[in-house]
């Protein structure tokens, strides 16, 4: 587990030295045993995926269906850090505060990082299920590469030198437009049935076996606590990084006047 | 937050310089102009992505009824036909410039399409499952197979779109097949 620590020095005195806290580390070892029993559910529990059917055939996925444990979960949380991002940048765009910009900043990394591992856990499944490991027109895959590139345009865009507000005004403005593609992602498979080769909802159709549905729901509950704690970390070392810059502002305010013979406090004017 | 000066902390009789200072030199080289160029390829990408989407005209899948219905007016014309594997029709079959090919019928709802098949198959290439093959129509009798109606889809691709049922309404027939060695 990675923290962000700073140094304690005399420049940095009342900004916690970590990102750490017992939250944290409770979600974070909650985080690991929770890994480590999905991975003993999905290999030794769940059966592989077979059916028979009328004529005898013997088909499924059988054993690539376990990769839905990774697939699906990592989906879902990209939604998540992508949803949560757009309810940030509205209420940044409302209030204007740094906190929700910072939220918003947080949650899009991690919506980017499980929207990778998406489209890489399904490009996998893809290969021994599909026949193939990615296919251009695919709307439904392609609609997922275009929503994780526009949340890595919106992290470049907040790289781009500028005042504070304008950036987070702008990357607001952004993450606005980009979230109106989630709804597509999500539906694509209804809306263009015949566009692509990815199946439509499991769940709303409740087409599974009791095994597998606990397996999938546990492996949500797993994921959901793993971003929580990156969230937490993530979302804490960008509030120690603008207390930093704050630092900075400060040193170079007491260096001007110091230059002009003038004293930080009151008290201690000369 | 920062600690401006105020008329507390600034002795009137002190003023200030608050002259400008020299702007600081501008930040040179790639790390100021990294998250442009990122900005700038990732709508590149994005636009390729959107163009290729728009621009690949075989992307719909026609279904094996509609694909039939509209035979004639497809004529050569390459597009993707989807439809599932009729159990017991797949038989190996050698073309006449001595390709091996796999011969096969689809069918949905209710309508059967012969298919000749002379790329790889999927390793999920099964009864029931749905194929999307990649091809066009052929009028000819020499491999008809379940719907024998005189014309047969030659593809050359083939990708397997899976359902969304991860039920098992008949585990007491998988437990048959394993005992027969059927399934392992």
């Amino acid at each position: 587990m990675t923290t962000a620590t700073t140094e304690s020095t005399s420049t940095t005195e009342g900004i916690p030295a970590t990102t750490s806290s017992k939250a944290t580390k409770v979600l974070g070892w909650l985080t690991l045993a929770g890994f480590a029993v999905l991975v003993a559910l999905a290999f030794a529990w769940v059966p592989e995926d077979t059916r028979i059917t009328e004529q005898g055939d013997v088909v499924g996925q059988f054993d690539a269906v376990r990769l839905m444990f990774v697939h699906v979960p990592s989906a879902i949380l990209a939604y998540t850090g992508f949803a949560l991002t757009f309810l940030a940048s509205l209420a940044y765009l409302r209030w204007r505060t740094d906190w929700w910009d910072m939220m918003a900043h947080a949650s899009a990394e991690i919506g980017v990082l499980f929207g990778v591992l998406t489209l890489v856990t399904g490009s996998i499944w893809g290969r021994p299920t599909w026949q193939t490991w990615w296919e251009w027109g695919d709307v439904r895959l392609v609609t997922t590469l275009v929503m994780v590139l526009v949340f890595i345009g919106y992290l470049a865009v907040r790289r781009i030198p500028a005042d504070v507000a304008v950036k987070a005004r702008r990357s607001a403005v952004i993450a606005l437009v980009g979230a109106v593609n989630i709804v597509i992602v999500n539906r694509s498979v209804d809306w263009w049935e015949n566009r692509t080769l990815h199946q439509q909802s499991t769940l709303i159709a409740r087409k599974i076996r009791d095994e597998t549905l606990f397996t999938l729901s546990f492996s949500f509950a797993v994921g959901m606590v793993l971003f929580a704690w990156l969230l937490l970390h993530r979302f804490r070392t960008a509030y120690l990084q603008s207390q930093i810059e704050e630092l900075e502002v400060n040193e170079a305010l007491a260096e001007r006047r110091a230059e002009a013979g003038i004293s930080e406090t009151p008290e201690g004017r000369s | 937050m920062t600690d401006a000066p105020t008329e507390d902390t600034v002795d009137p009789g002190e003023a200030m310089d608050l002259s400008p200072r020299p702007a600081r030199p501008p930040r040179r080289g790639i790390r100021r102009w990294a998250p442009v160029l990122v900005v700038a390829v990732v709508a590149v990408v994005i636009g390729i992505v959107l163009w290729r989407v728009l621009a690949d005209a075989t992307l719909v899948f026609r279904e094996v009824d509609d694909a039939v219905e509209r035979r004639e007016e497809l004529g050569d014309d390459r597009f993707r036909m989807i439809g599932s594997p009729v159990s017991g029709s797949v038989q190996e079959v050698t073309l006449s410039d001595g390709r091996p090919a796999v011969a096969f019928s689809v069918t949905l709802d209710g309508v059967v399409a012969d298919v000749v098949h002379t790329g790889a198959t999927s390793d999920q290439f099964q009864p029931e499952v749905p194929v999307v093959i990649d091809g066009h129509w052929v009028r000819s009798v020499m491999y008809s197979n379940l719907a024998d109606d005189g014309w047969y889809f030659a593809s050359d691709r083939m990708l397997v779109k899976h359902d969304n049922d991860y039920r098992v309404d008949n585990q007491d027939r998988i437990d048959d097949a394993e005992e027969r060695g059927q399934y392992e």
